[in-house]
């Protein structure tokens, strides 16, 4: 409720005309969201791209939050339909358009700048990330984005409903065959590695 | 060895609550029934596997970016709605002042509101014209009557200056005059005519002038 009401207030102020609450607010989600675009895009460049257009159509409809539901909701509800247009323009990222795992380059498995990091540490979060992506991507785009939703940014499933704009037991459903489906993938030998 | 209730039950886990979780965990079912217990196990396995992403910090970029450029497309909320009200008050201001004025021979349209002095002046402009008008018919049947008596007057001197006293030439006479007296009236009545006509142009002139200057006075008003 605390960060609710903080939320509230830093839209405000954005709205207001001043840029340290926005810096403040977008600071707030930026890791989320780009985290979000990155299993989606699963390019650093990509996602980058993908997290400002949301940040911009985030600033852009600002003033039309009436706080009916929670900031983070509202936002995810953007991220969710800058996503859907992404997937639509690109069709396929390049997860899709590779048929061989072993064959696959993407720049996720690239070292991040971050030179605090333990280069040690850095490639064994970057292949055990590469590989979750390889399970995402054999999802249909309905079930990734809710799976998105409900594990990486723990939304209920009612929420998951309002920004899908699906009921309830529809979002529930399809999580639950986005399982089904993850456990199959497990079982088939080289489909996980 | 399958068992029916692993789909409903898996379902319900996954779909349901912690406290869900926790409640279908306890049933006797699940403690009994290997099938489900495995199948629920793998399918955590799956959902952990997923949940492993190991979040990675965002590049930095400038947010403010953003803030600052929107801010410079749209300097104020209300700056966008400038022209729409500009255009509105344009539209008012047309449909409430927007005069149309019938003068008979024609319509005048203009903006302003009423002027009281106009109207005075069209009617004072209109009775001049009729009483003009009317002195013109007059000073025309007094030119006649004038011009009938002077021909007579004419024939009689002439009849005695010539001593024409046979009744051939005076007939004569008397119808070459006549003809001469109905040309001279046809003659009058086209050029009064040509006058009256002029007439009505000066007071045309004069009514458009009124107008001009009533429509000037308005807006300086």
């Amino acid at each position: 409720m605390q960060s609710q009401n903080d939320d509230r207030d830093l839209i405000h102020a954005a709205l207001a005309g001043k840029s340290a609450s926005w810096e403040k607010l977008v600071r707030r989600y930026e890791r989320r969201v780009y985290n979000h675009c990155l299993r989606l895009t699963a390019s650093h460049a990509d996602a980058l791209d993908l997290m400002q257009e949301v940040f911009l159509g985030v600033y852009r409809s600002l003033h039309t939050f009436r706080g009916d539901s929670q900031f983070s909701t509202w936002v995810f509800r953007i991220v969710h339909n800058k996503s859907v247009d992404a997937i639509r323009r690109r069709r396929s990222f390049i997860f899709l358009e590779s048929s061989s795992d072993d064959e696959h380059t993407s720049d996720i498995e690239q070292f991040p700048d971050d030179k605090a990091v333990e280069p040690e540490a850095t490639l064994s979060m970057i292949q055990s990330n590469a590989k979750i992506l390889r399970h995402l991507d054999r999802l249909s785009s309905d079930q990734r984005l809710i799976v998105e939703m409900k594990l990486y940014q723990g939304m209920t499933f009612e929420e998951i409903g309002q920004v899908v704009r699906v009921s309830e037991n529809t979002s529930k459903t399809r999580y639950y065959s986005a399982l089904k489906k993850l456990k199959k993938l497990l079982e088939t030998p080289n489909a996980m590695s | 060895m399958p068992c029916p209730k692993t789909d409903s039950f898996l379902y319900q886990y996954f779909t349901g609550d912690s406290t869900t979780r926790a409640r279908l965990l306890k049933e006797p079912h699940f403690s009994q029934c290997s099938y489900c217990s495995e199948q629920l196990s793998e399918m955590l396995a799956a959902e952990s596997n997923i949940s492993a992403w190991e979040e990675v910090s965002v590049p930095s970029w400038n947010s403010k970016e953003i803030f600052n450029n929107e801010k410079s497309r749209f300097p104020n909320f209300w700056v966008q709605w400038i022209p729409t009200a500009a255009c509105l008050a344009m539209l008012c201001v047309v449909a409430l002042n927007l005069q149309i004025t019938d003068f008979g021979n024609g319509v005048n349209i203009s903006f302003g509101k009423q002027n009281v002095e106009v109207e005075s002046l069209i009617r004072e402009v209109r009775r001049v014209q009729e009483l003009q008008l009317a002195e013109l018919n007059a000073a025309l049947t007094e030119v006649e009557v004038i011009r009938t008596q002077n021909n007579s007057r004419l024939l009689q001197s002439v009849l005695e200056q010539t001593q024409l006293n046979s009744a051939q030439n005076f007939d004569r006479v008397v119808r070459l005059f006549d003809a001469q007296r109905v040309q001279d009236l046809q003659d009058m009545r086209q050029g009064y005519q040509q006058l009256v006509d002029s007439d009505y142009q000066t007071l045309r002139s004069l009514q458009q002038l009124a107008s001009f200057v009533s429509f000037n006075n308005g807006t300086i008003q």
